[in-house]
Formats: structure tokens, sequence, C-alpha cells
């Protein structure tokens, strides 16, 4: 009895062994002592029956197929909900300002960096004649954050787990 | 009260100025749609391996399972909810995780990873003091898989 106890991952606070045999991703040799375990304790049985239920209802669960246009229609409403009004943008800072959500240091430090950038654009090249040109300006924008975002999005695939690769 | 105005001022011209992180992912989707000759034209003058590099993830993007890409993007948005400090502590991480971790060690990391993930933290630390863990792993790159799990979005 104390030596079943002592395997017991549920006696013994090692119940993530159990949630790893219940994932498959246990050796083989971890699986036959948990098999073998698992016909001798009715406590492990009973819990790893239900986790198997849980994984048997995910493996059946199919993802419904998504539209040609989702990832337009997602990025889309991404950007509807997200981006704030322009009002917001203006009123916001405002706001907190005048209900003293703001303490003074940041403020001081946010003015005078806001000061200092107003500046230095008005006397950038101050003979410059050619208007400068906006489409361009902004798709350079755009790009970089094209960039950004696709390099996020590369971070958090190389996140998931190698098994993921094979849907490329 | 003059300085008063002109610090508001300020701060409201700091507001305008930020960029919402949706634009990200609009800048994505307007790059994506674009004819490959605009495109082309459009990248013509990136630094030539950032713009290798661009348009290989943006190939990769493309060519991905809608599930996985579904999945990614459900990722992404977390992350994004992230505050800037937190997205940019995770990207260190990986950025560390992919320079110091061995090749071969790092299938087996992500694996580790994504178990680690199902865990309270008392679990992660029992996970990560397994005999099978330590043969695996060093003490450094145990605890920069924690600190991965810890910080990843759900």
């Amino acid at each position: 009895m104390n030596a079943k106890n002592n395997q017991c991952p549920m006696q013994n606070g090692n119940a993530e062994i159990l949630l790893s045999y219940c994932a498959r991703s246990l050796e083989a040799e971890q699986v036959a002592q948990i098999e073998q375990h698992l016909t001798a304790c009715a406590e492990c049985r009973a819990w790893a029956a239900e986790q198997q239920t849980v994984w048997a209802a995910m493996d059946a669960w199919e993802a419904e197929p998504v539209s040609a246009d989702f990832d337009a229609a997602l990025f889309a409403r991404i950007a509807s909900t997200e981006q704030p009004s322009v009002w917001q943008r203006w009123t916001e800072p405002v706001r907190q300002f005048l209900q003293g959500g703001l303490g003074w240091r940041p403020v001081l430090s946010a003015g005078a960096l806001a000061l200092t950038l107003v500046v230095a654009l008005s006397i950038e090249n101050p003979f410059r004649t050619e208007p400068v040109g906006q489409t361009v300006k902004l798709e350079a924008q755009e790009i970089e954050q094209a960039e950004r975002a696709l390099e996020d999005l590369e971070m958090l695939r190389q996140l998931e787990p190698p098994e993921e690769e094979t849907s490329l | 009260m003059m300085i008063r105005i002109l610090i508001a001022l300020g701060v409201v011209a700091m507001g305008l100025w930020a960029q919402p992180p949706a634009q990200q992912a609009r800048a994505l989707e307007k790059l994506r749609r674009m004819a490959p000759e605009e495109r082309e034209r459009a990248l013509q003058d990136m630094p030539p391996v950032r713009r290798r590099i661009m348009e290989q993830r943006l190939d990769r993007w493309n060519r991905m399972a809608p599930a996985r890409k579904q999945r990614l993007q459900g990722s992404f948005e977390n992350f994004r909810q992230m505050k800037p400090e937190q997205q940019e502590n995770l990207r260190g991480l990986v950025r560390k995780f992919n320079e110091t971790m061995p090749t071969e060690k790092r299938v087996d990391g992500r694996r580790a990873l994504t178990h680690l993930r199902k865990l309270d933290p008392e679990g992660r630390k029992k996970f990560l003091a397994t005999p099978r863990m330590k043969d695996r792993f060093s003490d450094g790159e145990r605890e920069l898989l924690a600190e991965m799990a810890q910080n990843m979005p759900d």
C-alpha cells in the first residue's frame, strides 16, 4: 500500500505527469509505468478517464472553415474597433491631465519633449521649397508597421508547438 | 496658468504623435493585398536583407493554413493587448531563446514551453526540476523557458 502510494501521482502531488500522460507527451517507459499504476489505483484511473474525455472531445472538434476574405474582415474589424476617434485622441490626454490622473513629472517631460519636437521640426531645412511627398511618407511608415507586424507574427509562430509546423 | 496650458498642449501633441497598434495590422493587410509589381515598387527602397526577410515572412503568412492563421491572429491580438514593455520583454526573451538555445534543442524547447503553459507556477517548477528536463536543458535554459512561459500571451 505504501509502495503504491509512493508511486501515486495524485498522492505525491505530481498530477502533471498524469496530465502529460493524457496529452500523450510522455516517453514510452513512463507511459508503461503510468498504465501499470492505473490498473491498481482507482483514483488516478478516474482522473485520467476524465482528462481523456476532454482530450477526446478536443480531438473530435473541428474548426469551422474560414471564409476566403477572413483576413481582410478581421483586420478591418480590428482597425475599426481599436482606432480611437480623432476626438478621443485629442481629448483623452487633456481629460486625464485635468482630472489629475497624470502627475506633474510625466506631464512636464511629455510637454518638454513635444515642444522640442515641434521646434526641431520647424527649424529643419527651412530653405526647402519642394513639397513633401505625403503619400510616399505614409507608405514608408506603413511598410515599417507591416514589417513589425510580420516580425511579431513570426515570433509568435516560433512559440507554437513544433507539431504545428506541418500546417506550415 | 500659461505654463499649464502649454504643457496640456504638449500632452495633446504627444497623444496625436502616438501610433495606435491597430495600424500595424492594417498596414500588413494593405501590403498583403498589393499586386506583386505594386509591392515591388513599395519595397524597392528597403535595405536588401530586411526586404528579403520581410518578403519571406509575408509569403509564409500568405501560405499558412487557415486554421493556423486564425490561431496566430488570436495570439497576435492577445500580444497586442500586452503593455509595450511586456511586448518588448517577450521579444527579448524569444531573441535570447533563438540566440542561445542550440538548434537541436529548440524543438524540445518549444514542446517544453507548450507543456509549461498548461501548468500553474508550482507545476512549472516541478516540471522544470524533473531529471529529464535537467538532463536536456542547462540551468540557464530552464530559467529562460520558465520566464518565457510566464510572459507569453494566451
